[in-house]
């Protein structure tokens, strides 16, 4: 359950990166389907790294099950960690896009601008807390390549041809 | 950062107000007030843009488009466009019964990209019989919003002009976060020469003075933005934004024959939720109609004088 779950979490927080990385780089009014597109291609990617993350994890399992227990107790740290982050996260989404002007404001101003700015404080702290309470190499090694994958996933989202690429040279000829 | 260090974004562009004309902007002199205030992150953001004595012009109109649409997802973020039409939409209502004149004409005074008016424009239900006309001296940013605008379909137009000295007057003057770049004496001047424009209506929305508003404003500034010129006005205008009292001080011994109120300026201790305060001022002729036209909303404003 918790390696399927710590790959939703990422999916989740990949999706979001999507929408981030699209944002501030397109002055037109309406943006539904390119914040779609760009939301659709970090999803795509997230579900990638989660594959690939789920592949190992299933192969420790098939090779050595101590290693396989210390990577699941590490994961359910950072389900826990990661979990209660997206939760709210997600939440304060729900409340703004109910369209209430002063909810609106409210759930931005205390959670979707800081916990933006918190996001690799809380990827670092879920990692070390997950090597802290499950020290085996094989769980430490988990924690730090997941974390990191997530870390620079927004910068690997500008690679290829995103949907922002040469927004502002077309608009401005 | 001080009230009295200089943006970049000002420094950047240099246009005669009553010509229009754009002038090469010297190195040099962006340089000199950032040396005398010791603005070592603003120096180091006119250290990488290219041009020797005088700086290219193309690459300042790059950095600013970037900034500028950067500046259009926080304004999407925070609701900018519904923030004014709450106000805008009574006034209109009310100009309507007092003014035989049409198109009502709105104007937005340092309009940049011109998101609120095209947001006004898209989703504003103004009504037909309202014009809505953005103003700015950057030419760049005024050929792009007329772009956008034309792309998207939307009724407005953008033009690069003073918006005090246009063929025909605005019935109402709107701007957001331009009040907090004139200081002193030029703050009076705008509302003074605001008055002489004769609009009948204006609403001037910036951001909130309190000891959040900087904090905020990094806090967000770091979050959203990726140009360094953003980030760093950003937060030096939440700095630089006018305490009510100057505000209302300034717009009541300047700015008559309108009477002048501030919308969401009451102070609060725990200053999260009205992070903007506008600037509201009406002929006293209609006073009393746009107070009840507000409804509600009239709670959030104060007395006008």
């Amino acid at each position: 359950m918790t390696p399927w779950l710590l790959a939703l979490l990422v999916v989740v927080d990949g999706t979001l990166c999507g929408f981030r990385a699209a944002a501030g780089r397109n002055p037109r009014l309406f943006l539904r389907a390119y914040y779609a597109a760009s939301m659709r291609r970090a999803a795509l990617l997230a579900l990638v790294v989660a594959a690939g993350f789920l592949g190992v994890t299933m192969a420790v399992r098939a090779h050595d099950a101590e290693a396989f227990s210390a990577i699941v107790a590490a994961g359910e740290v950072m389900v826990l960690v990661y979990g209660v982050y997206a939760t709210v996260v997600l939440l304060a989404l729900g409340l703004y896009l109910l369209g209430h002007f002063d909810l609106g404001v409210l759930a931005t101003v205390l959670v979707l601008g800081p916990f933006t700015l918190a996001r690799p404080l809380v990827i670092v702290a879920g990692a070390a807390f997950a090597a802290w309470s499950s020290p085996h190499p094989a769980a430490v090694a988990f924690a730090v390549a997941g974390a990191s994958a997530m870390l620079v996933f927004e910068r690997l989202l500008d690679l290829g041809r995103p949907p922002w690429r040469g927004v502002l040279t077309a608009v401005h000829r | 950062m001080t009230p009295d260090w200089p943006e970049l974004s000002d420094l950047l562009l240099d246009v005669d107000a009553q010509t229009l004309e754009r002038r090469p902007v010297r190195r040099a002199a962006v340089l000199a007030p950032l040396e005398r205030h010791g603005m070592r992150e603003a120096r180091r953001i006119v250290d990488g843009l290219p041009g020797q004595d005088v700086l290219d012009e193309a690459a300042i109109d790059a950095v600013l488009l970037r900034a500028h649409t950067e500046l259009t997802r926080l304004a999407f973020e925070f609701r900018n466009g519904v923030r004014l039409v709450q106000l805008l939409r009574p006034l209109l209502e009310v100009l309507r019964a007092v003014t035989p004149e049409r198109p009502l004409r709105v104007v937005d005074i340092g309009c940049g990209l011109g998101f609120v008016v095209r947001w006004l424009a898209a989703y504003g239900r103004l009504g037909d019989d309202v014009e809505l006309l953005g103003c700015d001296f950057n030419p760049a940013l005024i050929g792009l919003a007329e772009r956008l605008s034309v792309e998207e379909g939307l009724r407005c137009r953008f033009r690069v002009a003073n918006a005090f000295t246009l063929e025909r007057s605005a019935h109402v003057f709107i701007s957001t976060g331009v009040l907090h770049h004139f200081r002193g004496d030029a703050l009076d001047r705008f509302f003074e020469r605001q008055a002489g424009a004769g609009a009948r209506g204006v609403l001037h929305c910036d951001i909130k003075a309190s000891w959040a508003a900087p904090l905020g404003a990094w806090l967000f500034h770091e979050a959203r933005m990726r140009e360094p010129l953003a980030k760093h006005d950003g937060v030096l205008s939440a700095v630089r934004a006018h305490p009510a009292p100057t505000l209302l001080d300034s717009a009541r011994r300047t700015g008559r024959p309108l009477r002048f109120a501030l919308f969401d300026g009451a102070p609060s201790p725990l200053p999260l939720l009205r992070t903007l305060n506008t600037v509201v001022g009406v002929d006293a002729a209609i006073e009393q109609a746009f107070l009840s036209a507000l409804g509600d909303g009239r709670q959030r404003l104060g007395a006008f004088t």
